[in-house]
């Protein structure tokens, strides 16, 4: 009797977690299954494969100029980003200042606003400055968003541990300059690339920030955003896998750097 | 290569607080000294004064007679040897030891062969190309010495630096330690609150307490004539009782106690001198005590006495002022056996307590008994502060 109940109660969570994890990736999964559509229109039913929408999409200068831009604008952004963050982190650790829970507060602050209102207010104040909107606007916009990303995780891992280690550096004739570079900046590399990996992330997909600052030239995302415009098109689908596929691999990156982070941390101790 | 260190009316506060109160030192060239004392001392924040990590509030730090006070760590002579050994993680050990080097400007041949020279100085030449998480506590423990020690400091600071090892590989590396001390002349400052670690390695020892130095001196001279009470207490153990001073004459004093009359030597280092009605400590060593037990092991108690007396010279005045002072009889309300000695807590009948070490082979039982004496030569005389 008690075993029966058991294996229904079992059934029932199998069956739960398929429903929860077939929401959550069933769209995902549409997505990529009919950019292999062999027919005009990503409707059911399926058929194929076919890599023809792939083709077009790579031989479309319009598609893979807007993916140059999307990765110079995610690079640049995230190398700017993770710098400040870096540098912010390391003083809000390692020196007294004044405000410094408020310093701390405003800097991860960004992270609750939502990017239409960072948008809007970057766009508001862009046109006020005269700064025409380019791919530099749009990378200042992802530096504002990701910024707080990455100070906030570089700033979680910075401890008292390293206080006496960044000491020696010193102690042994470092400059403040040569122990930031060759002693903070090494020690600290896990958590630096897992943020700039993850700010890579965001900034390559973001859209709406994107869409507000960019005038000709566009990223990934607004140019995908055109495409639908005219329609479902399994072109669009094979795009926006390209898109997915390409975060994924970024994600698995940064997962890969903050886990070897995480059992570096288990070992010293 | 080595240097004196000169330590002049340093006083430091954080705040409200005050770590160090008008330290005055003088530490010898290629000496090894300890600074010696509970946690909260102050012993730790004067190392960072030392290494120039902490800027003394007041007073000066010398290096050779040259004041550095204001010097920065990296411009300074010192280099510390820090507590958790602060290896950079991700540098091979080779890198580690070199580092210093490095920031002199040596090119990369040179620091490499100095760094293994110094790997082999603490026998880790072969592991040159690890990096520190694959070590053992004490391995990293030396490639912090061999680090510290490739910028040939003048003062090599040690921050507890054993505190963190297990007892048996502490032993070894205390000797390790003073082994490569002598053998580089440089001058070592070590702050440990182990007394055992002090007397194990020391040329000298700095008793610290409340931010105070408490005493100076060998590991000997403190443990025999302790300058204050503090010093006496921490410096092993010590079985305190009151008394006041009756009257001083030539090298002795009488001091009356709840045990009755005693005449005891006078502790030079205990100053300013006593006088007549003065308030005093009697300090009795634990294996400095006797206790006479029953008759039948009454020769116990004999045999150890007379292999005491053998070494002879410095007992002298014993025999001079013929001094074993009986103290009564004695309860054993607790003891424990230590290996090379039987550890017993006696409650007196005037209700002191005392700590006894008592020899392997004797017969003690809670409940026991037993009266006791003490050889008054070895009575240390304290002001009672």
């Amino acid at each position: 009797m008690h075993g029966v109940r058991r294996h229904v109660v079992n059934t029932l969570s199998a069956f739960y977690a398929v429903l929860i994890y077939g929401f959550i990736f069933l769209p995902v999964g549409v997505l990529v299954l009919f950019s292999f559509q062999d027919s005009r229109l990503p409707i059911m039913p399926f058929k194929g494969p076919t890599l023809k929408w792939y083709e077009a999409v790579l031989s479309d200068s319009r598609l893979t100029d807007s993916m140059i831009n999307s990765f110079i604008v995610a690079m640049g952004s995230s190398v700017v980003a993770v710098l400040l963050g870096f540098l912010a982190a390391f003083g809000l650790a390692r020196y007294v200042l004044p405000a410094r829970g408020l310093q701390r507060a405003l800097l991860t602050a960004p992270l609750t606003v939502s990017y239409l209102i960072i948008g809007l207010g970057l766009l508001i104040m862009f046109n006020a400055m005269g700064v025409p909107r380019s791919l530099w606007t749009i990378g200042i916009g992802h530096v504002v968003i990701n910024t707080p990303l990455c100070f906030a995780i570089i700033y979680s891992q910075f401890g008292d541990h390293q206080v006496n280690i960044e000491r020696a550096a010193h102690d042994l004739g470092a400059s403040e300059w040569q122990t930031l570079w060759l002693v903070t900046a090494p020690m600290m590399m896990p958590s630096i690339l897992a943020s700039f990996f993850l700010a890579l992330t965001f900034s390559w997909d973001e859209f709406i920030i994107s869409f507000l600052l960019s005038r000709f030239d566009v990223t990934l995302p607004v140019e995908i955003w055109g495409l639908l415009r005219s329609g479902l098109n399994p072109k669009t689908n094979a795009a926006g896998s390209m898109v997915f596929l390409i975060s994924i691999v970024l994600l698995v990156l940064a997962e890969l750097l903050v886990f070897r982070r995480f059992n570096g941390r288990v070992n010293r101790k | 290569m080595t240097a004196t260190v000169g330590i002049a009316q340093v006083c430091h506060r954080y705040g409200s607080f005050v770590a160090l109160t008008d330290i005055n030192l003088t530490i010898e060239a290629g000496s090894f000294a300890v600074l010696l004392g509970p946690s909260g001392c102050g012993k730790t924040t004067l190392l960072s004064v030392l290494g120039g990590f902490l800027m003394p509030t007041s007073g000066s730090v010398l290096l050779d007679g040259v004041d550095v006070t204001h010097v920065a760590p990296a411009k300074r002579a010192t280099t510390t040897m820090f507590q958790d050994y602060a290896l950079f993680p991700h540098m091979t050990l080779l890198d580690n030891v070199g580092f210093g080097l490095r920031m002199r400007g040596q090119s990369k041949k040179q620091r490499s062969n100095r760094a293994l020279e110094l790997l082999e100085l603490v026998g880790l030449n072969a592991s040159a190309a690890k990096k520190p998480h694959e070590l053992s506590g004490g391995q990293k423990q030396r490639v912090a010495l061999a680090r510290a020690l490739a910028v040939e400091p003048d003062v090599l600071l040690l921050d507890e630096p054993l505190g963190a090892l297990d007892l048996k590989l502490r032993r070894q590396m205390q000797g390790e330690l003073k082994a490569i001390q002598k053998r580089v002349g440089t001058t070592f400052i070590h702050v440990t609150h182990d007394q055992e670690e002090a007397m194990a390695i020391a040329d000298q020892i700095i008793v610290m307490n409340k931010g105070k130095v408490e005493d100076h001196g060998s590991p000997e001279s403190i443990y025999l004539n302790p300058r204050t009470a503090f010093s006496a207490a921490f410096m092993g153990e010590a079985n305190l009782i009151e008394g006041t001073v009756e009257s001083a004459d030539e090298g002795f004093l009488r001091v009356s106690t709840a045990f009755g009359m005693l005449e005891v030597p006078a502790n030079h280092n205990a100053k300013p001198a006593f006088e007549a009605g003065d308030s005093a400590l009697l300090c009795l060593r634990p294996e400095h005590i006797h206790a006479v037990h029953d008759l039948s092991e009454r020769y116990l108690s004999e045999r150890y006495q007379s292999e005491r007396s053998q070494p002879g010279p410095s007992q002298s005045g014993r025999t001079h002022r013929g001094a074993v002072m009986n103290l009564g009889q004695g309860t054993v309300v607790d003891h424990a056996f230590f290996g090379s000695h039987q550890r017993c807590q006696f409650k007196m009948q005037t209700g002191q307590h005392l700590s006894v070490h008592l020899p392997q082979a004797a017969k003690v039982a809670s409940g026991d008994e037993l009266p006791l004496t003490i050889d008054t030569a070895s009575v240390i005389l304290l002001r009672n502060e």
